[in-house]
């Protein structure tokens, strides 16, 4: 393996940096068990407690300066522009003058105020806890009932030719809104609680008010929520402790060399991200020509992506299992859509983007377990059966036709799944289905969306699912997407797998050693018509709607940038380019969409990089499937 | 007796010929007569409405041309130059442009962005040659992924717009731009708008005019100035004279700087067939290796053909949103290969060869079919909603029968000979 020399002097400065920031990390980590930090932290806090009852007295100061702004305009015949600019105008010097006064550092290190602050927090502690726990149920509930408002919204939605259904993006973007907690009613117990601070509060606010002479018995019960909330106590940890304290301009008690040793310490956990970030680029820079070979340019990107967004999304704090708990769900969900491209690559159809019409026939027979009320493993089975008995005959015939069109069966595979969505968009409106579940309550019409959670809904996710340092597993959805991948798998080594891969990969050549090129291509079809029926019902299940309308009319495009970006070329693929590229695809989008929400507070963008990956990925495999040769 | 027997025989093969030509457009044809009369609304109604259709939509479809006779398919990248357009559009109503400087100043943008994002989308395709429909459809969606992020995440924060064109509060552009304050509605169908009655009897003179004139110089067969003026005379006359159909065209008015626009870019797209240039279109379209051979620069002429057709659908789009008298900044341009491209197969036109009576009889056909579907829909299914759907199937269903029918004439001739077959021969 030679390397240049420039790759040489780039690696080994990354390396250093990484390094470097490697150690300046574990210093950082150190620290924050030190008595000097930890001394450091209790000026810190004192300092945010008297900042918090100064800062009420510099506040009352200042009103009472507009106040009287107010009356002198008023008495001097003021017009109403210029007393609201001298009230201003007074306020502001009131208040630099009572900042002046008040925000003082003189009376912080008081042995008094530091022993009324440590014994508030001992009794806080206990009521932190429990207000903690009392709080993520509450959110729980919340977020449930959001779930549900949100499913109704979309049920409710008019149908629009056009539209193409509720986007998933904005779906999945619910449950990371913030919590309104303004329902929230506090148990006995915390109320009790709550109670049993009363004294040690007292004692502080005395101690206090040795030190700030000018604060009133009266602002008592008026402070006691912002003083509670900056001493808290309870488990939080050092970063979220150092950030609430510095919320209240208690960094502005370090002078020189101090700050930057606090930054340090505060943001340890962030430099070692770095540090992994700039190992992983020297490690890239360093083995850059092999790992362009074996993974081909367009996955090494998206891979470098991926991981650029596992390090922004740990510099924005994002909740890590959750993340991963998401992608884990989304990777089953797409999964076994993603593997119907495989038989079609495999038996030389290229990208089969008219897999909707074996997604139609899923739609049906789940639609058909619906009518009929079923529940429950029943209504799945018999979704999967009923919807592999419809793909067959559709698939032989959809395969005799592209027989007939060889060359550019993408580009009419493309316009048949389209025609057969739209199409099947008029059936929607017209099958005779009666349940008033499943039909609009006026006029005619099954509706757009259906919710799948009375009848079989996540049922493959459920299905001894468990939770592992809070990620949540979904079990059964990758069992039955590895036992599917298993299955194709099994299938590409028999006989006619061998066969139908040996057409696909080169006509003449099969042709020549006996092989029935067509009926292959018939066989290869026919899997991948139905394996998206099981795809359409798995991801139903899963995502717990079922979309008709123009819902399934995208998912050829989501399927075929999965393969392609795990590996595959529109003329060869394995089976572990569907998993690799599924996982890095959903993954990609599902980090994406929360950096994306994180870093800059709109939405939409998550949605523009899912177009930009998913057809640039599909261009890319057009210009390497060399033109030339074919039509 | 035999001879007659012959002519008959022969005149009806080329009416079979014709027919099996342009199925699709008989089946289409029937299909609008039969909606005509289901939808049930007044056909004076239907065909002001289609003739205000016709107006903002043909430039864009035989945009089409070009790119189909130099054999790179439906161009459905066609999108990319209406987003060209909607930047022109955004930054004339930004910029407080109004009436026709503000339209003439889209265009201007739109020229330079059209032509460079065809030398892209040219270059492009050239690295996948017989995938070009697919290609460029699924360039589309991609530019229609920039475009969002331009105009979502760039403008209005990177390049200040004004508050004309974005909502406080909001990201990047506003959903809606209105252009009906801003003199830019219909600033290029109101320069002259006369009624269609004068406007036939003007155009039938003028063609009879110039077919006399072209015959007289010998440049036409007494076959063609016949039916030009046979024709011409013979619409004229029923308006003029059948009280009925005049009732029906009576309260139509028609643009005639739009018309005039599009009859320019019809004598364009004859003139320059006739050109070096156009010849190499030709050349490439029907073999690029033999046009490699006599020394065309294949790839260079495919480039030229794409920008040609990016520029012309990005002023069409323009002459489509000023009918409109607003832009829906983030939904008009994806529409707009697949109705262009639908409209012009419709007409009879194929992967490979396709002409402006094409596309003109395509729009017209299409475009019928669209202004009565919702109300045929409501009265055959009693929902306006399965119309709706139905033509999009429409569209979509055209183009699939298109390619299909295509690729089975092109993959029956491309079949190579068995060797028994090659064996029958050479004896």
């Amino acid at each position: 393996m030679k390397h240049t020399r420039m790759q040489w002097t780039t690696s080994i400065l990354l390396a250093v940096l990484a390094l470097s920031l490697l150690a300046v990390s574990i210093w950082g980590f150190a620290r924050r068990g030190g008595t000097e930090t930890g001394e450091t932290m209790l000026r810190m806090r004192n300092y945010a407690v008297l900042r918090t009852a100064s800062g009420a007295i510099v506040n009352e100061l200042t009103l009472q300066a507009k106040v009287d702004a107010r009356d002198y305009g008023r008495a001097n015949n003021f017009s109403r522009n210029q007393i609201s600019a001298y009230m201003e105008e007074q306020g502001a010097i009131a208040r630099a003058a009572a900042e002046e006064k008040y925000y003082k550092t003189d009376g912080l290190d008081r042995a008094e105020l530091s022993a009324a602050v440590e014994s508030l927090e001992l009794s806080l502690s206990d009521y932190s806890r429990l207000e903690a726990k009392e709080k993520t149920a509450y959110a729980e509930t919340w977020r449930e009932s959001q779930a549900v408002l949100a499913a109704q919204a979309a049920v409710q939605e008019t149908v629009g030719a056009e539209g193409e259904g509720l986007s998933e993006e904005a779906m999945l973007a619910e449950s990371g809104d913030e919590v309104d907690y303004s329902g929230f009613v506090p148990s006995q117990e915390l109320s009790a609680l709550a109670d049993s601070l009363t004294p040690a509060y007292d004692t502080m606010y005395n101690v206090l008010a040795l030190t700030l002479p000018d604060l009133r018995p009266e602002t008592r019960d008026e402070l006691r929520e912002p003083l509670l909330s900056v001493v808290q106590g309870g488990d939080s940890s050092f970063a979220v402790e150092y950030d609430r304290y510095a919320s209240k301009g208690a960094d502005g008690l370090f002078i020189g060399e101090e700050k930057t040793r606090m930054t340090i310490t505060r943001q340890a956990g962030n430099i070692a991200v770095l540090a992994a970030a700039a190992l992983i680029m020297a490690l890239t820079v360093f083995y850059y020509r092999p790992l362009k070979r074996s993974l081909g340019m367009p996955r090494l990107v998206i891979t470098l992506f991926f991981l650029l967004l596992c390090v922004m999304a740990a510099l924005y704090n994002i909740n890590v299992p959750g993340m991963l708990s998401t992608v884990l769900w989304r990777t089953g969900m797409y999964g076994v859509l993603a593997l119907a491209m495989l038989p079609g690559i495999q038996s030389g159809i290229s990208l089969n983007m008219g897999m909707t019409v074996g997604i139609v026939a899923g739609l049906i027979s789940t639609l058909v377990a619906l009518e009929m009320n079923m529940t429950g493993w029943g209504a799945f089975f018999f979704s999967v059966v009923g919807g592999i008995v419809l793909a067959v005959p559709i698939g032989l015939l959809y395969g005799k036709l592209l027989n007939r069109l060889k060359g550019s069966e993408m580009t009419v595979s493309t316009y048949v799944g389209f025609s057969f969505v739209s199409l099947f968009c008029i059936a929607w409106m017209l099958l005779p289905f009666k349940n008033p579940k499943l039909t609009w309550a006026l006029g005619s019409g099954l509706r757009t969306m259906h919710n799948m959670g009375d009848s079989f809904g996540q049922i493959l996710d459920e299905f001894m699912s468990f939770n592992v340092l809070g990620v949540h597993v979904p079990t059964g959805l990758l069992l039955f997407f590895l036992l599917c991948c298993l299955l194709m798998w099994l299938f590409s080594r028999s006989k006619p797998g061998i066969a139908m891969i040996a057409a696909g990969a080169n006509h003449r050549f099969a042709e020549a050693a006996g092989v029935n090129v067509n009926r292959m291509r018939i066989i290869g079809t026919t899997i991948s018509t139905v394996i998206a029926a099981v795809g359409i019902i798995v991801y139903s299940q899963s995502f717990g709607f079922m979309q008709l309308y123009n819902g399934p009319k995208q998912m050829g495009f989501v399927a075929a940038s999965a393969i392609l970006i795990g590996g595959a070329t529109v003329s060869r693929a394995k089976v572990s380019h569907v998993i690799i590229g599924t996982f890095l695809f959903q993954g990609v989008l599902a980090l994406g969409i929360q950096v994306a929400n994180a870093a800059i507070s709109e939405g939409g963008l998550s949605e523009v990089m899912r177009i930009l990956i998913s057809n640039g990925i599909i261009l890319y495999a057009l210009t390497q499937s060399g033109g030339d040769t074919r039509g | 007796m035999a001879e007659l027997n012959i002519q008959r025989k022969s005149f009806a093969s080329a009416v079979r010929a014709n027919v099996r030509e342009y199925i699709v457009t008989y089946v289409f044809l029937a299909l609008s007569i039969l909606f005509v009369i289901f939808s049930g609304r007044p056909l004076s109604d239907i065909f002001s409405q289609l003739m205000g259709r016709m107006s903002r939509n043909l430039f864009i479809v035989l945009a089409l041309i070009i790119p189909i006779i130099a054999g790179m398919g439906i161009n459905f990248a066609i999108t990319i130059g209406a987003m060209a357009a909607q930047v022109g559009m955004m930054l004339a109503i930004n910029w407080q442009l109004e009436g026709m400087t503000g339209l003439l100043a889209a265009a201007g943008i739109t020229l330079p962005l059209a032509a460079l994002f065809g030398f892209l989308i040219g270059s492009l395709l050239n690295k996948m040659k017989g995938q070009e429909t697919i290609g460029s459809l699924i360039l589309g969606y991609f530019a229609n992924g920039a475009y969002q992020l331009l105009f979502l995440f760039i403008f209005g924060k990177i390049i200040p717009l004004s508050d004309r064109v974005t909502i406080i509060g909001a990201t990047g552009v506003a959903n809606t731009l209105n252009m009906m304050g801003g003199g830019m509605y219909m600033a290029l169908d109101s320069l002259i708008s006369i009624p269609f009655t004068t406007a036939l009897y003007g155009v039938s003179a003028l063609i009879t005019a110039a077919a006399i004139i072209l015959y007289v110089l010998k440049k036409m067969s007494l076959k063609q100035l016949s039916i030009l003026v046979g024709s011409s005379v013979f619409f004229s006359l029923l308006v003029l004279l059948v009280p009925s159909v005049h009732q029906i065209v009576k309260g139509t008015s028609v643009p005639l700087v739009t018309f005039l626009l599009v009859a320019v870019l019809c004598v364009f797209n004859v003139i320059i067939m006739r050109t070096r240039l156009g010849q190499k279109f030709r050349a490439v379209g029907q073999s690029r290796s033999v046009a490699n051979a006599s020394g065309i620069n294949v790839n260079r002429t495919r480039v030229i053909a794409i920008m040609i057709s990016t520029v012309l659908a990005g002023w069409g789009q323009i002459i489509f949103i000023q009918n409109l008298g607003t832009l829906q900044t983030y939904a008009a341009h994806e529409m707009v290969g697949l109705y262009a491209g639908a409209a012009i197969l419709v007409g009879g036109a194929s992967l490979n060869r396709a002409t402006n009576t094409q596309a003109i009889v395509g729009c017209l056909l299409f475009h019928l079919l669209f202004t009565v579907s919702q109300d045929a829909g409501k009265t055959l299914f009693g929902d306006a909603n399965i119309g709706e759907f139905f033509r999009v199937f429409v569209a979509y269903g055209v183009i699939a029968v298109a390619l299909v029918m295509y690729a089975w004439k092109g993959g029956k001739k491309a079949k190579p000979l068995t060797a028994r077959e090659v064996q029958a021969k050479t004896k």
